[in-house]
């Protein structure tokens, strides 16, 4: 790769890195997992770059290469995979900053949760729909299956938010 | 929970703090994957410079093998065979082990010299069974057609396909029968390995399919014999 193409890629990424680890965020649910993700992506990216770069719409690329190397991710045997283990590799601070804890965070673990629920393509689906405002036929691109497959997706996917939502809601209100 | 109200929650969620510093290291995946693309480079080029090797090594004879169709495939020269009687004990030895494995062969004995090859011995696990090995040049004719049993009772010839001869001789001799096969080798080196049944076996039927298979048993692939 030539100087100036290398150039253009590290300006293509500092641009797009934000939304991209957003995605990856909401995909893997977990911070340390969606930045493995977005570094996997942005590997293949640099090495289709040339092609990429000239492309219309890379960012629809770019986002493609983004899910299915979560995709990958989710298929890699247990064995290869990261554990989160019982100790902390670093000490957790004696007393818990003020505030730290409040009610946006709680959300949004309860919605991290939620989705880890859902199978990997219906999240996927609704990742892209409603965090990346994408169309159906740019999601059903992304994902590699029909438009009409991306609705019942859509469909489902909020239906089970829903259930998984009323669910919680009804256990908590028990306890 | 309508797409609005899901749209709000995602975005509540994928705040710059909960996201956190970014741990991407552009610079570690642009070095990686230029690595990555030198490994791939340097692993063709590796594999054009075989190719390149093997072609210039196989190309001139396999050119030669296209205009001369017709012509008998032919046993390359008969290398001189190393002079001294000790080198040839050592391929006799050799012989012996390769196609017997297991067995250790005894030391040749000078004093038994004849027709310019050296013998080697070794016994067997059986008692009654012994096998030795000789070394020497050959100097006969090759050939798919050659038959160097002519009329000798008890013998079978294997010519080869590929022009090197092949063949086993039964013989009598003091009280023991024995089986001696005699393999050109494609280096000129004519090694004769011999299997002497004694004792109780020497009424024993050993027909020579029977001992034809033994030899195959024993490794005798360096030139496997093939059907008559």
């Amino acid at each position: 790769m030539k100087a100036a193409e290398e150039r253009e890629f590290r300006d293509y990424v500092a641009a797009r890195l934000p939304a991209l680890r957003r995605s990856a965020y909401l995909l893997c649910g977990d911070r340390h997992a969606a930045d493995d993700v977005v570094s996997v992506a942005l590997g293949k990216l640099f090495r289709h770059w040339r092609r990429v770069s000239r492309l219309q719409q890379p960012d629809a690329y770019v986002r493609k290469m983004l899910v299915h190397a979560w995709f990958d991710e989710r298929r890699r045997p247990w064995w290869r995979r990261e554990h989160a283990t019982a100790e902390l590799p670093e000490p957790a601070p004696a007393v818990e900053p003020a505030g730290l804890i409040d009610t946006t965070v709680a959300e949004r673990l309860h919605l991290l949760a939620l989705l880890e629920r859902l199978p990997a393509k219906r999240r996927a689906v609704l990742v892209l729909r409603f965090l990346d405002d994408l169309g159906i036929e740019e999601t059903a691109e992304i994902v590699g299956c029909s438009p009409g497959t991306v609705k019942t997706h859509t469909a489902r996917g909020l239906a089970d938010l829903r259930a998984l939502l009323r669910a919680d809601q009804q256990a908590e209100s028990a306890a | 929970m309508v797409e609005q109200q899901v749209r709000e929650l995602f975005n509540r969620t994928v705040t710059d703090e909960a996201l956190g510093v970014s741990t991407v290291d552009i610079d570690g995946v642009v070095r990686r994957e230029r690595r990555a693309t030198w490994q791939r480079r340097g692993a063709g080029a590796a594999m054009l410079a075989v190719v390149a090797m093997v072609a210039v090594l196989v190309g001139p004879s396999l050119l030669a093998g296209l205009t001369d169709r017709n012509e008998l495939p032919s046993v390359p020269p008969a290398p001189t065979l190393p002079a001294s009687w000790h080198d040839r004990a050592v391929l006799a030895g050799v012989a012996l082990t390769e196609y017997f494995p297991g067995v250790v062969p005894a030391p040749p004995d000078e004093s038994f010299r004849w027709d310019g090859r050296v013998r080697a011995d070794a016994g067997t696990w059986n008692q009654n069974l012994a096998v030795w090995a000789a070394a020497s040049r050959y100097q006969g004719p090759t050939g798919p057609e050659v038959n160097q049993c002519g009329g000798v009772p008890d013998c079978q010839s294997f010519p080869q396909a590929d022009g090197t001869v092949a063949w086993l001789l039964r013989m009598e001799e003091n009280g023991a029968v024995g089986y001696q096969v005699t393999l050109v080798r494609h280096d000129g080196t004519e090694v004769q390995v011999g299997v002497v049944y004694l004792g109780d076996l020497v009424n024993t039927p050993a027909p020579v399919d029977t001992l034809l298979r033994a030899v195959n048993d024993y490794r005798f692939a360096a030139m496997p014999l093939g059907a008559n």
